[in-house]
């Protein structure tokens, strides 16, 4: 059953083109279905009574879950309230597209859409006032980003841990199977995780982990600590209040990617490029930026359409590199890791250069 | 065994997906349920009463010209409707499948074919949405200058079918005048070319025969359009005038010594919300917002000039803050809350004459709509302008128009005869920019007369099976 919410912006969105120009997936396959406005006519005619369930779902897990749409509105409806929640309806009806199904089944059985290992970071004391949430992007795909950040810490001399098997946050769950109980139990259990270190801050890698738990899970009364923040706030003002000096600059022209849960969905775009600046970066700005940014394909959307995912991260890596940048500095792992892919070495974490420079 | 599938139409499947690729054609109902209606009021209507759209047999999605001449061949062999369709942001219902056959689906095509900084000009395929190549001109330091409200929502080929126009048109001409040339794919497959640059003595324009045919003659591809360096400066200014007369003949005025790039001026209806924002009480008159561009010596120059003609009808200037504000926020009117909303019926029935005419075409078009129909509202503003003549964008509203849908939908369309019969009875024509499609075809014949021929003639020629969009635009 969809919520009222969810009835609302599918009624607002069916009429409306007004979005359709940033939508990576769309402006990628070029099919209508694969736009805002699509996904809404097709919901609509699906609460109609069309027996068109089946048909329709691949377009609703063909979403990126950017934002871009939302943002752009400029009266506030949200085309990721009715994605989200046809994800659940399709889990819930059992109409998962196959390509999907794999991902489903391992995230509802495990919480997470990977089945590699993650790194574990044991050794670390069991109580400190700030925790690092590394998160399992990091953690399975780029440890050194997650390495960069504890040395980051400890050359600061943050009073802080990081605990060796962290649960996943429910963060990707929820973007993949929408408001489902079972995200909220994932969520809940990593919140009872994080309070047994006692820390009353969070810092968290992940732009994607930090709007969860800040936005979404405060909504479900889900708190697992008092402050929350991203990892580049964090940073920016252990860089701005002198816990954390640059002994060496950069000297690179960088261009910055901004993540699409850092910019849209947090609001934050500034402490990035402070950071960029402070180690002596050259920035050179893409033409779409900030909230304006563009995505990279999204880790999860590649998980189950490697094809469409991968067109998005060109796209975007040509953004980057007509600017003439030597380097693409993202703050996020899971940009780092699309970007990467066709990018190679053009695509630097902005933690690891801090960690270089610091 | 399966019933439902037809022998014929899995054989013709199987060649359009040998043209395009597989997975470029689509049967399912979810895809072709999508260009089942587009932003025309009534196809809006329909899909909001619960009724089954009209839908295409297949969405095709070609991915080059080479994709489309093979689409079209299969097309015309087999007598197949062709209905193209880019960012389904038309109001007249032109890209509607109402014929079924194939939804020819364009915005695979969405490259830039060629930027030439040195020419000022950018090639490129008609499948992009228009606010992408707008921002790749931008990231170069260009514009297109082409601003409708459909900018983020439209394709390039949708803007060139109907041979739109966008709110900077005054001064940096409609989509017709900023296209260089033209690609076009017909239904034998031949692909034809526009000279390559438009004006010239090389006999008639044919970019003018394919800019606004709307589907019905072939598929247009790939265009070449000029690009504008982008402004030092923009100036806005706000004019209260005591009437229509005098604004319009002010507008004339200015139009006629220099180009402002923005001229809207808003009838009385209009103007008392407008006031109220600005002075924060109603005031009766007709205000007029306008913009000039350029150099700032230049725009300095011509703002100057703007207010002592301004002044010489008895306007009162309002200052510049309307103008900017207009400017930044022009688009949120078109978003869902601040728009019409369904069950709200509105259309907009813009016309075009010269300067003698058009005041009378706003009085008797007002006339006829508000005496005949209970219930309705007329509303207009001026907003594209040239030496000779301007454009009036006149809306019809009814807030609550009959429960019944089939009710409403011939209500909606009496209205539409009424409004543009008046239009073309005192010298205007059946649409400006919007273009005619579904909606107005049974009108062109009478805008036309024996003129209609030539329209006729060119379809007989490229269109011999009368596959490319059929039942729009009265051909």
């Amino acid at each position: 059953m969809f919520s009222e919410n969810a009835k609302k912006q599918i009624e607002a969105c069916r009429f409306c083109w007004m979005c359709r120009h940033v939508c990576p997936v769309g402006l990628a396959t070029g099919k209508e279905a694969d736009t805002p406005r699509g996904r809404a006519v097709l919901l609509n005619y699906m609460l109609k009574g069309f027996p068109i369930e089946r048909e329709v779902m691949p377009d609703m897990f063909a979403c990126a879950l950017c934002g871009n749409c939302s943002s752009w509105c400029e009266t506030g409806f949200e085309p990721t309230v009715f994605i989200r929640e046809a994800r659940r309806e399709a889990v819930i009806d059992e109409t998962v597209p196959e390509n999907v199904k794999p991902i489903v089944e391992r995230v509802l059985e495990k919480g997470s859409i990977y089945s590699e290992e993650k790194q574990l970071f044991p050794g670390f004391k069991p109580h400190a006032d700030v925790l690092l949430v590394t998160g399992e992007v990091a953690r399975i795909k780029h440890p050194e980003i997650a390495k960069a950040l504890i040395s980051i810490m400890q050359k600061a001399g943050v009073d802080f841990t990081v605990l060796e098997n962290e649960p996943p946050t429910g963060s990707t769950m929820y973007d993949l199977v929408g408001p489902l109980d079972e995200v909220k139990s994932v969520a809940q259990h990593f919140s009872e995780t994080v309070k047994t270190t006692g820390a009353s801050t969070l810092v968290v890698t992940d732009p994607a982990d930090a709007s969860f738990l800040k936005q979404d899970c405060a909504t479900w009364g889900i708190v697992p600590a008092e402050r929350i923040v991203s990892a580049t706030s964090f940073v920016n003002g252990l860089l701005k209040e002198g816990y954390l000096k640059a002994v060496q600059s950069l000297s690179k022209i960088v261009t910055f990617h901004d993540p699409c849960r850092l910019a849209r969905n947090l609001d934050e775009t500034e402490d990035a490029r402070d950071i960029l600046k402070a180690i002596g970066s050259d920035l050179h700005e893409m033409y779409l930026n900030r909230e304006n940014t563009r995505c990279c394909g999204g880790e999860l959307l590649n998980s189950y359409l490697k094809q469409t995912a991968g067109l998005i991260s060109r796209t975007r890596l040509d953004d980057a590199k007509r600017t003439g940048a030597e380097i693409c500095v993202t703050a996020c792992p899971g940009c780092a890791d699309m970007l990467s892919n066709e990018g190679g070495e053009f695509i630097k974490d902005i933690f690891v250069l801090v960690d270089e420079c610091c | 065994m399966n019933q439902d599938v037809s022998f014929f139409k899995v054989m013709i499947e199987s060649e359009l997906e040998d043209a395009v690729g597989r997975e470029n054609v689509s049967n399912t109902t979810a895809d072709r349920l999508i260009y089942g209606y587009d932003c025309y009021w009534l196809s809006n209507h329909w899909a909001a009463s619960g009724n089954l759209p009209p839908m295409a047999d297949w969405v095709v999605s070609p991915g080059s010209t080479e994709e489309v001449s093979k689409v079209l061949k299969i097309a015309n062999y087999y007598k197949i409707p062709v209905t193209p369709v880019g960012g389904t942001g038309g109001t007249q219902g032109g890209a509607l499948p109402v014929a079924g056959g194939i939804s020819l689906n364009m915005k695979r095509m969405n490259h830039i074919v060629n930027f030439d900084e040195e020419s000022m000009c950018v090639t490129v395929e008609t499948g992009m949405i228009y606010q992408q190549l707008e921002w790749y001109a931008n990231e170069r330091g260009f514009s297109l200058m082409h601003y409708p409200s459909s900018i983020t929502t439209s394709s390039v080929g949708g803007f060139l079918a109907h041979s739109g126009i966008g709110v900077l048109s005054s001064k940096y001409g409609r989509i017709m005048d900023q296209c260089l040339n033209v690609e076009m794919v017909i239904p034998s497959g031949e692909v034809l070319n526009t000279a390559p640059v438009p004006k010239h003595s090389s006999g008639p324009d044919l970019k003018g025969l394919f800019i606004g045919s709307e589907g019905t003659l072939g598929v247009m591809t790939k265009a070449t359009f000029q690009l504008f360096k982008i402004p030092e400066s923009r100036q806005f200014r706000g004019f209260l005038f005591k009437d229509l007369t005098s604004g319009l003949r002010a507008g004339r005025d200015m139009m006629n010594e220099f180009k402002p790039s923005i001229i809207r001026f808003y009838d009385e209806a209009e103007t008392v919300s407008i006031i109220k924002k600005i002075i924060g009480v109603a005031k009766p008159g007709c205000f007029m917002n306008i913009a000039v561009d350029g150099s700032k010596k230049m725009a300095d120059l011509e703002m100057e000039r703007a207010c002592e003609i301004a002044a010489s009808y008895g306007a009162e200037d309002m200052g510049e803050e309307y103008g900017k504000k207009w400017w930044d926020s022009r688009l949120t009117f078109f978003y869902p809350g601040k728009f019409f909303h369904y069950p709200t019926m509105y259309g907009t029935m813009d016309t075009i004459a010269v300067y003698s005419k058009i005041e009378p075409i706003y009085w008797a078009m007002k006339d006829a709509i508000e005496s005949k129909y209970d219930g309705v509202r007329f509303i207009a503003h001026f907003s594209h302008w040239y030496e000779w003549g301007c454009m009036m964008y006149d809306r019809f509203v009814m807030d609550e128009p009959p429960s019944d849908p089939i009710e409403t939908l011939k209500l909606h369309n009496d209205i539409w005869n009424t409004g543009v019969r008046t239009a073309l009875a005192h010298g205007g024509v059946i649409n400006d920019h919007h273009g005619v499609g579904l909606k107005l075809g049974k009108l062109m014949k009478e805008q036309y007369g024996p003129s209609m021929q030539i329209f006729e003639g060119l379809k007989k020629t490229l269109d011999p099976n009368g596959i490319m969009n059929p039942a729009k635009m009265g051909l």
